[in-house]
């Protein structure tokens, strides 16, 4: 497999853990437009663990899971209150605010006499740890697939438990959810601190495989992708933002013929399928008929 | 058991409840009816923990519940249904009894009861509303409940159904819940309840002389 294709390869399985993130958030109904600030502060911390204190990218990016995981909770509950468009818009502001305050932190390191650490608009430069530890491109695939591939058994086990169906019915309605005994708000905060989990994981990768970050990296284009991703890709299952990635960055970004067309096209694309399908490719009703198609073949 | 004592409520200007009291103990039936518009949902929703009382107390076995969150008074033991059937849309039948237990135990035989065996891979949307309406006492039923609110089930009803329908509440509610019938209909109330108040123009409750059938 040539480089150019391992990494077009890595760099969707990586905005598959940004658009899984988005995945988690929308299942409890509601929007984020913030979870590109969960993405970067794990890569940022990973970043900051495996360069600068000399930690195994495995510790790296477990720090960074956990920094992006408590990012969320905070905002979580600060956002507790909030309804569906104001908890949009404070994800934004988040995010934003994540963003602008990393371009602040000037704290550059000297490491064997390469220059490394967070150092503003700069960026965050010499990240080596694939380069010391002799990873090729293919073998990071290889690692991120795997990681990703964990992560969704992990879902799809999630998705078979009684806490995934609560978290549904909290999202689709919450006055009937309540009248259950279920208490909205406690979902919400575990299904968000999940989500920054999980976009704090693929941020990590992100950092070691790019090997230079910028805060600019972080914006907010970045998280509407993910969300549109999980948006088209559907709620029914956690293979739905992987389909979006796939249409997007697979088939619009890869083709060289339609890449510069890439956003106008994404853009109709998801444009279409709002009209067409709003509930998303694989949307939960598409995944009981499914079943229900799988038990009549095994009847 | 449970105890509402002087409930007022009242919307913008108009006083919709005003001191409304009831007592109801373990395995009572009361229909609750009133013209439309005379506050019986209003009350039920203050009782439920969907809308806050101006004045007024919800008590169940000394434990205050007086505007208390929903999900807080649902746990506490009073469960309700809602004028249109509510469920997970995006679920099938089965799933909506995983929310609370599993369906292998003890809600089987309600659920057969209820008609509802050859819809359990079905949507709620393509379930009938008469088997839709005992999915939802179903629900209810098998956290075993101390009171039951149920909010309008009869309506859109024939007299078929609605005769079935009070045949399978009075089949599967057990001794230990309370119910509270939010109904139009003198004839369902009849069957199932044990006696009836109206929320009249005093707007608080007075007992409705019925001949029960």
């Amino acid at each position: 497999m040539s480089v150019y294709v391992a990494s077009i390869l890595t760099n969707m399985a990586l905005i598959s853990f940004l658009a899984l993130s988005a995945y988690l958030v929308l299942v409890v109904g509601v929007v984020s437009f913030g979870q590109q600030a969960f993405f970067g502060v794990g890569a940022y911390v990973t970043a900051t663990v495996t360069s600068i204190y000399g930690g195994h990218a495995v510790t790296g990016v477990f720090i960074g899971m956990l920094s992006g995981a408590a990012c969320a909770l905070v905002l979580a509950i600060l956002t507790a209150r909030l309804s569906g468009l104001y908890f949009a818009i404070s994800t934004l502001c988040f995010a934003e605010l994540c963003r602008l305050g990393l371009l602040q932190v000037r704290a550059p390191f000297n490491i064997d006499g390469r220059t490394t650490g967070p150092d503003g608009p700069e960026g965050f430069s010499n990240i080596r740890w694939i380069f010391e530890h002799n990873y090729s491109v293919q073998d990071f695939l290889v690692l991120t697939t795997v990681c990703l591939v964990a992560l969704l058994g992990l879902l799809f086990l999630l998705e078979r438990s009684r806490i995934m169906l609560r978290a549904r019915l909290v999202g689709q309605d919450s006055i009937l959810a309540q009248s259950l005994g279920l208490r909205p708000i406690l979902y919400r905060i575990v299904f968000v601190t999940l989500s920054g989990g999980v976009a704090g994981f693929g941020g990590g990768l992100f950092a070691l495989f790019n090997t230079y970050i910028e805060p600019n990296m972080f914006g907010v284009m970045l998280g509407v992708h993910g969300l549109a991703y999980a948006v088209i890709g559907g709620l029914g299952a956690p293979i739905g933002p992987l389909i979006g990635v796939a249409i997007d960055i697979g088939l619009l970004e890869s083709i060289r013929a339609i890449s510069a067309y890439r956003m106008i096209a994404f853009g109709g694309l998801v444009a279409l399928l709002l009209i067409l399908l709003p509930q998303g490719l694989i949307s939960p009703r598409f995944v009981e008929r499914m079943r229900r198609w799988r038990k009549l073949f095994h009847a | 058991m449970l105890d509402i004592a002087g409930i007022s409520k009242s919307f913008g200007g108009s006083q919709v409840l005003n001191g409304v009291s009831l007592h109801l103990r373990a395995g009572d039936r009361l229909g609750l009816t009133g013209s439309n518009g005379s506050g019986k949902s209003t009350l039920v929703n203050i009782v439920t923990g969907y809308i806050e009382a101006d004045a007024g107390r919800v008590t169940l076995d000394t434990v205050d519940l007086t505007n208390r969150p929903a999900w807080k008074i649902a746990r506490a033991g009073i469960r309700r249904s809602f004028q249109s059937a509510r469920m997970l849309q995006s679920a099938t039948m089965r799933h909506q009894f995983r929310v609370e237990m599993n369906t292998t135990t003890q809600g089987l035989a309600a659920i057969d009861a209820a008609g509802l065996s050859p819809y359990l891979d079905h949507f709620p949307s393509e379930v009938p509303l008469p088997i839709l309406r005992k999915a939802e006492v179903v629900r209810a039923l098998v956290t075993e409940p101390k009171v039951l609110f149920l909010d309008e089930p009869s309506a859109g009803f024939t007299s078929e159904e609605l005769i079935e329908f009070a045949d399978f509440l009075n089949a599967h509610l057990s001794r230990s819940t309370a119910l509270v019938l939010v109904e139009h209909r003198i004839d369902l109330m009849r069957r199932v309840a044990t006696g009836i108040k109206q929320i009249g123009s005093a707007r608080s409750l007075e007992d409705l002389e019925f001949e029960h059938a």
